[in-house]
């Protein structure tokens, strides 16, 4: 039935259909792409028994509407917001972050203004059905192609809701409620040194381990720009061109830099001073306008000590879903 | 032909080695990085079943391979043997059947809209600009910054220029550019700082497509200048 999915009646400023991207296809320029909170984007889908894989829906800093058109399981994760329900038979409440919320035939959920963090995510049992395109459902804007017609959503678009899902719906534990609650309010992201901190020149790079930074509007998917940076001593030579990677804080010539975002283009010529360190590449995404930044450095052992701990944690506080190929059948919601 | 240095390793973040290779942008280095590339690709096809390595994406350039590693039983140092292993097995690929793609251009004042700057700098007429242009061999050295577009090594010293100080918000599909030595094509309409000389009307990157993007790393390309009419006659482009 292609009428039976969710509807959107307000889309809000960039919402756009996401997995956990693409990537596989940077040697043909096709950015990984993907739920810029990729760890949000998973934490919805566990507690509604889906695969860590599963497309959701990514919402930008003021919120969305949608309405079910059939009966589904949805869960909201993210940024910290207020979202309530309106039931079709006239009732409506407080639509609450984490915990699985039943939907009913004709029922709206709507995500108002983003309080804190720059993303919140709606992630419904089954995931969203939009076809794969090079093996990933997220929207691609650079090349307009994945998720829905390869654009942000519109009003009156209607995403199909898919049938994979591996085990019932479950309550966010107390643990993965308190990690989750504080989880955008720390100012602190943790960086290694970059590969260009000797042309760039030491002072520049320890300016700014040392500056609250402030984080520009001119921000989005492909990168977050950091203002305050006062690096006066930007080089102004650039490299030759090579590839980039997620986290990659590069400093063009006027010396603000540039966090690359999930989008970011594959290659690049600016020098990069640091590089945020994996663990904290979700946090990245939901960096506000305005937000203040400190870039906090670490080793490179260390980062990927802090990279097997927080999953370590992640998989405590919020098991994934067992998906074996076995036992991949829909089960019946 | 002596034995070219072997390419340097470098953690550049936690997950991601960069092994640079030394000799600059030219056609040699990028003919290695391409063998180096193929070479890890095939490590990794090969390498799936024993070994728990796992290689996200590698990303070729001029004179790099970016190699991003999956954080699940991560090793540095497993990953820098299985790496170096795999750029020391990597043989020059016979190129002799490397493809011919040709590329229609059209260079009309109304798509060419940076040529008669680009012209007045080569010291050349528009004609002659467009001659130059269209006469050489280029090759792919890479794709990147967006879906599909080519960075393409092969023009003529006389036509090279350095990008707008100020990039435009918008360069519309298909817009052949300049950069310095370096001609591309945008695939995408895009924000973009380099010069733009003419413009083709196939879609030179289509998801749907298998493969997606026209071009591909060491492919032998040429423009081919076409009419206003022609280019109408067979434009790709949405809207």
């Amino acid at each position: 039935m292609p009428d039976a999915g969710i509807r959107v009646l307000l889309p809000g400023p960039q919402t756009t259909v996401q997995d956990l991207g693409r990537p596989g296809h940077t040697a043909i320029g096709v950015p990984a792409g993907g739920a810029a909170d990729a760890r949000a984007l998973i934490i919805g889908n566990r507690l509604l028994g889906n695969a860590d894989d599963a497309a959701g829906i990514e919402m930008t800093l003021i919120g969305a509407e949608f309405e079910l058109l059939t009966d589904a399981v949805v869960s909201l994760t993210g940024a910290e917001f207020n979202a309530d329900v309106r039931r079709s038979s006239g009732e409506s409440g407080h639509a609450a972050r984490l915990d699985p919320i039943v939907m009913h035939c004709g029922d709206r959920v709507r995500i108002a203004r983003l309080t804190s963090g720059a993303r919140a995510y709606l992630c419904v049992r089954g995931g969203v059905a939009v076809l794969p395109v090079l093996g990933s459902r997220s929207t691609c804007l650079a090349g307009a192609f994945g998720g829905f017609e390869g654009r942000s959503l519109r009003s009156g678009d209607i995403l199909p809701i898919g049938q994979d899902a591996f085990a019932p719906p479950r309550q966010a534990g107390a643990a993965l409620q308190s990690a989750f609650a504080h989880s955008h309010r720390s100012s602190a992201i943790r960086v290694t040194r970059g590969p260009h901190v000797a042309a760039i020149g030491e002072p520049a790079y320890q300016a700014l381990l040392s500056v609250e930074l402030t984080v520009s509007s001119r921000s989005n998917r492909m990168g977050v720009r950091l203002e305050n940076a006062d690096i006066s001593t930007a080089p102004d030579g650039r490299l030759v061109t090579q590839g980039m990677f997620h986290g990659a804080i590069q400093l063009p010539p006027g010396g603000e830099p540039i966090i690359l975002g999930v989008d970011h283009p594959t290659t690049g010529g600016y020098p990069i001073i640091a590089g945020v360190i994996h663990a904290d590449l979700h946090r990245i995404g939901q960096l506000r306008p305005g937000a203040p930044v400190r870039l906090m450095e670490v080793a490179l052992d260390a980062a990927r000590a802090i990279a097997r701990d927080e999953d370590h944690k992640l998989h405590e506080q919020c098991p994934p879903v067992q998906c074996t190929h076995s036992d991949r059948k829909p089960q019946t919601t | 032909m002596p034995q070219s240095d072997a390419p340097k390793l470098e953690w550049v973040a936690d997950f991601s080695l960069h092994a640079s290779f030394g000799g600059g942008v030219n056609a040699e280095t990028t003919r290695q990085v391409e063998d180096a590339h193929n070479a890890i690709m095939a490590a990794v096809v090969q390498g799936a079943p024993n070994h728990s390595l796992r290689i996200r994406a590698v990303t070729p350039a001029y004179a790099s391979l970016l190699i991003t590693f999956e954080t699940e039983q991560f090793e540095p140092h497993a990953c820098e043997t299985m790496v170096q292993a795999a750029l020391a097995r990597a043989l020059p690929r016979k190129r002799q059947n490397a493809q011919m793609v040709e590329i229609p251009v059209c260079y009309d004042a109304e798509f060419a809209i940076d040529l008669p700057t680009c012209a007045a700098f080569a010291g050349l007429s528009p004609v002659r600009f467009i001659e130059r242009h269209a006469e050489a061999e280029y090759r792919v050295a890479f794709l990147g910054f967006t879906p599909g577009f080519p960075y393409l090594l092969g023009l003529p010293p006389e036509l090279a220029i350095s990008r707008l100080d100020a990039p435009r918000p918008r360069v519309a599909p298909g817009s052949v550019g300049i950069a310095g030595a370096q001609t591309g094509v945008y695939p995408f309409a895009t924000p973009g700082g380099w010069r733009i000389v003419g413009r083709t009307p196939l879609r030179i990157f289509d998801a749907r497509r298998n493969p997606p993007a026209h071009l591909a790393i060491g492919d032998r390309v040429r423009f081919v200048p076409i009419s206003r009419d022609q280019f109408a006659q067979v434009v790709e482009h949405d809207a």
